[in-house]
């Protein structure tokens, strides 16, 4: 599903942020990229959606070569993949509601479309009863599970999610792994950008280590190392 | 689909022309300033044209005969007239029409009907009235009909075209000043237009960098991402055409007694008529320069800022 040959990125100035990487990670799998802060990782995430293209190397995506992928093609690949970050960007003045079907809004959806999924997804990640509020208006565990919920709508094979926990609490971040897991049971590929131990150990899922910009550890059902 | 898409990108629009309210009001003003600028230079070069073109019609050269001219003499005179190239028109006037247009004239008049019905003979010249085709083209003409073949024919003539011809040369050369200086201020605030228009344009796309952001995330198309900022700079090139329009019409009907008064008094020009035949060529004139303005600079800030 997601290929790295040999993928370095340099940055000018002399910096480094992914040395060499090759890793294949299969269709349906959970997993999760650690490390400390500056070792790559949302480098790594941002060469899967393509917003950043290696200087090296190739990166594949179930069976297109995205290394050199025309800036007309990024959205088609984003409507893909699934992206949750660790700033949950939202839209302070849409319901939650709206910020889910700002997603298909924007993609071109017909309205009919968009009053069947949005439902369907915010019940998903539990928010059906609260679809008509503001951001504001609820927990930061529910605001990423509006972002979770948003990057579903277009149905992705893919969901990456970078830093999916930082800015929340030991029990609302439980509650987004879960419902991590819960997509991934769908079928749905995980990519779990993390730099959480106690998460990840509690996983017991696929674990790829990197350290200064290297893959230094790839596990089948892994701990944190670093 | 496109429908459809066209429909929610005017949305996003509109809500980037509500969320920076008073920059779009200063964009729209200076928008219609630059076009009110050129709108009112094309005008005053209309008005000029017309002021030259009626001071052109009303300059003649009036030919009396000599009495003792025939009628074969008269017809060999006016055909060499009519075939000079600078000749526009001649008009033949004979000494029994002369008399019957005086007695027209001064119908009211009854010493001047006493007068004539005492007279036993008609004292009054016949005449040739011609006009040139160019007003430049009297000392040509003037000096053939001053060659001896012509001369013999002519009695006295009026030729008071000098006045008129220095009142052209002068409303040419205002009329001339007035393009350069206008060209000039439109030139200014059209480049100032361009300015404000890619400042509001750069500061809107700052202003929605969080629903630009989540746009690109979901897989917004680049052309969808980019349409609301360019409709944007079209509405307020329409709204500021718009403004300008109503300016102009405004100020010509306010304009029109006094102009008349002074450029074209005792004359069929009718400046009503003049806006009404011009105004939807202005209008379309107006609204394609706003909108390519606007669009272009509008189309430079999203390819400088907006990276999809």
């Amino acid at each position: 599903m997601i290929t790295f040959e040999r993928v370095s990125k340099f940055y000018p100035h002399g910096v480094n942020a992914l040395k060499d990487v090759s890793v294949s990670i299969a269709a349906g799998e959970f997993v999760s990229i650690v490390g400390q802060s500056g070792t790559g990782k949302t480098t790594l995430a941002k060469l899967i959606i393509a917003e950043e293209h290696p200087s090296e190397g190739r990166v594949i995506i179930g069976d297109w070569d995205i290394t050199h992928i025309p800036t007309a093609d990024v959205p088609l690949l984003r409507r893909q993949i699934g992206v949750v970050f660790q700033d949950f960007k939202l839209l302070p003045q849409k319901t939650l509601f709206e910020n889910v079907a700002f997603a298909l809004e924007v993609s071109g959806a017909l309205p009919s479309k968009i009053q069947q999924i949005v439902p369907q997804v915010l019940k998903i990640v539990g928010l059906d009863q609260k679809m008509h509020r503001f951001p504001r208006e609820v927990s930061g565990g529910e605001q990423q599970r509006t972002v979770i919920a948003r990057a579903l709508v277009h149905r992705p094979k893919i969901l990456l999610a970078d830093e999916p926990t930082g800015n929340l609490d030991a029990i609302n971040a439980n509650e987004i792994i879960e419902l991590l897991l819960k997509i991934n049971s769908f079928g749905t590929t995980v990519v779990l950008v993390t730099h959480n131990r106690e998460i990840v150990n509690s996983l017991r899922k696929r674990v790829i280590t990197l350290d200064r910009g290297h893959l230094v550890s790839d596990q089948a059902t892994g701990k944190y190392r670093l | 689909m496109i429908l459809l898409q066209t429909t929610r990108a005017i949305r996003f629009a509109l809500q980037n022309f509500r969320r920076n309210l008073w920059l779009s009001i200063v964009t729209i003003i200076i928008i219609a300033v630059a076009v009110f600028s050129v709108s009112l230079v094309a005008a005053l070069n209309v008005l000029g044209h017309r002021a030259l073109a009626t001071v052109e019609q009303r300059v003649d050269v009036t030919l009396e005969l000599v009495p003792s001219a025939s009628e074969a003499d008269i017809a060999t005179f006016v055909e060499r007239l009519q075939n000079q190239p600078l000749v526009a028109s001649v008009a033949y006037l004979s000494k029994t029409d002369a008399l019957e247009a005086f007695k027209r004239n001064h119908a009211n008049d009854a010493n001047i009907q006493n007068l004539l019905a005492e007279l036993t003979d008609n004292p009054l010249p016949a005449s040739v009235t011609l006009k040139a085709k160019r007003i430049a083209d009297y000392d040509s003409i003037l000096a053939f009909v001053d060659l001896d073949e012509n001369a013999k024919f002519v009695a006295d003539s009026k030729r008071d075209f000098k006045d008129s011809q220095l009142v052209i040369e002068k409303l040419t050369t205002l009329t001339d000043r007035v393009r350069d200086i206008g060209f000039l201020v439109s030139s200014v605030f059209a480049f100032l237009s361009l300015i404000v228009v890619f400042n509001t344009i750069r500061i809107a796309i700052y202003t929605h960098r969080e629903e630009i952001g989540i746009m690109r995330l979901v897989g917004a198309s680049n052309a969808f991402i980019r349409s609301p900022f360019i409709i944007e700079s079209v509405l307020y090139s329409v709204i500021g055409a718009g403004l300008a329009i109503t300016l102009l019409v405004l100020l010509w009907q306010g304009a029109t007694p006094t102009l008349h008064k002074f450029f074209f008094k005792d004359t069929t020009v009718n400046l009503g008529t003049v806006l009404q035949q011009n105004l939807w060529t202005i209008v379309g004139w107006q609204f394609l320069g706003a909108l390519l303005l606007s669009t272009f600079s509008s189309t430079i800030a999203t390819r400088r800022y907006l990276k999809v």
